[in-house]
């Protein structure tokens, strides 16, 4: 069955969903087809910048926008904590485009592909990781065992093309945000959809379950 | 240890958390003890984007696009919810008044030594069968179930309160564990964490 999974690096809610992501894959036996659905997070929830002290230097957003912004990262942070993975919270809003290219190109390297999407998260996530550097993306791909001739004419051709494209394909198909799981024609919106994808894999017996962040990761 | 759960009575993914949190509380207050209460919210944040919205916005389109994408999940969604409940589609999309319901369970909270601790879940459970299932007018179902004694107010009063605690949608939690931080939860899929937490951290953590 086929299972796609749409995700952004520089998303915390995509960040901490990967390991139960991934733990489908052991628990079905199958293999997850990743996609980049690169958000533009100013656009909803306004911009903003902070200096290394934490101190907010520049803003667009609202006290509401605010208010929503700071939920979310106290939540994926102790969800994340739970996972035994660092979340400190972006100074900048990101260009991840760069890294969705990556991952279009990791696509061809199965046994390659899950170490750079640890990596490129875990990483970046403990602000290691400059994701809008070319030679970054590159080394990282070349560290998960993912040989890159070629991935920079990818990167400003064929690759940049494929991820415009599909930017555009996600909206009417009505991807809006990450991680988005589509499965037998459904699109789930949040991993809290776990439960439910896993009733779809299990050939939709019973009643659909209701949402739930209830993985335990083995 | 105490917990509050806020829910909203116009809203039926409040009423989708009604089972499930009433079992959460009652095999807690089985085996622990445990205070908790049950508050209503009648106030949301809304829709952020909207705050991003400019005039001559280049963004425009691609707003627009997302917004409708969005709109596209949360029907597939009210569609899910409703086939859950056993509701019809039309029920389930009913826009509700849910200040009557609100200050039914104000007046239950202030009245909590009388009857049964689970009252504020029975008379949720009612409101939401009266309102969404039988198609009562709100005034109507609050009617049926008590004569409310809070007021407006009173209300206002406890949605500034919730707002100052952080909370700004339903359903919500605010766990209370002893010598620690209050911590804030939005939306009903938290339940398994909440469970863990309450059970004393036993085993690897639902995320």
């Amino acid at each position: 069955m086929d299972l796609k999974v749409y995700i952004d690096f520089k998303s915390p809610y995509a960040f901490i969903a990967k390991n139960a992501t991934f733990q489908l894959e052991r628990e079905y036996n199958l293999k997850l087809d990743w996609y980049p659905l690169t958000l533009n997070i100013g656009s909803y929830l306004g911009t903003a910048k902070k200096d290394d002290s934490g101190k907010v230097t520049e803003s667009t957003r609202s006290p509401r926008q605010w208010l929503a912004v700071k939920y979310a990262y106290m939540d994926a942070r102790r969800y994340a904590k739970l996972q035994g993975l660092t979340l400190r919270g972006t100074q900048k809003i990101w260009d991840s485009s760069l890294s969705a290219i990556g991952l279009l190109w990791a696509k061809q390297y199965p046994d390659g592909i899950r170490h750079y999407i640890d990596m490129t998260y875990e990483r970046f996530w403990r602000r290691e990781l400059d994701i809008e550097n070319t030679d970054v993306i590159v080394a990282l791909l070349q560290e998960s065992g993912i040989q890159t001739e070629g991935f920079l004419e990818y990167l400003h051709g064929e690759g940049q093309n494929l991820h415009d494209t599909l930017q555009e394909e996600v909206l009417d198909l009505g991807y809006f945000g990450v991680p988005t799981y589509v499965i037998d024609g459904e699109a789930y919106f949040g991993r809290e959809h776990l439960p439910r994808v896993r009733w779809h894999l299990e050939g939709c017996n019973g009643p659909c379950p209701d949402v739930a962040n209830n993985t335990v990761l083995a | 240890m105490k917990l509050t759960y806020c829910i909203d009575p116009a809203s039926i993914e409040s009423w989708l958390s009604l089972a499930p949190t009433r079992q959460l509380i009652e095999t807690t207050i089985a085996e622990k003890p445990l205070e908790f209460e049950v508050v209503p919210m009648t106030r949301s944040l809304g829709n952020v984007a909207a705050d991003s919205e400019r005039p001559n916005d280049p963004l425009a389109e691609y707003k627009a696009r997302r917004a409708a994408a969005r709109k596209q999940f949360a029907d597939a969604e009210l569609r899910r919810n409703c086939e859950s409940l056993g509701l019809s589609l039309e029920a389930g999309a009913r826009k509700v008044d849910g200040t009557p319901g609100a200050l039914c369970l104000l007046s239950q909270a202030a009245d909590r030594d009388s009857g049964d601790v689970m009252a504020p879940f029975l008379i949720a459970a009612r409101w939401y069968e009266l309102v969404f299932r039988e198609g009562q007018a709100p005034d109507i179902a609050a009617a049926e179930l008590m004569n409310p004694t809070a007021t407006l107010s009173d209300l206002t009063a406890a949605m500034d309160n919730l707002l100052e605690q952080g909370l700004f949608s339903a359903p919500a939690y605010i766990l209370h564990l002893d010598d620690e931080e209050p911590e804030r939860f939005h939306g009903r899929q938290h339940l398994p964490l909440l469970r863990w937490l309450i059970d004393g951290r036993h085993g690897n953590p639902p995320v």
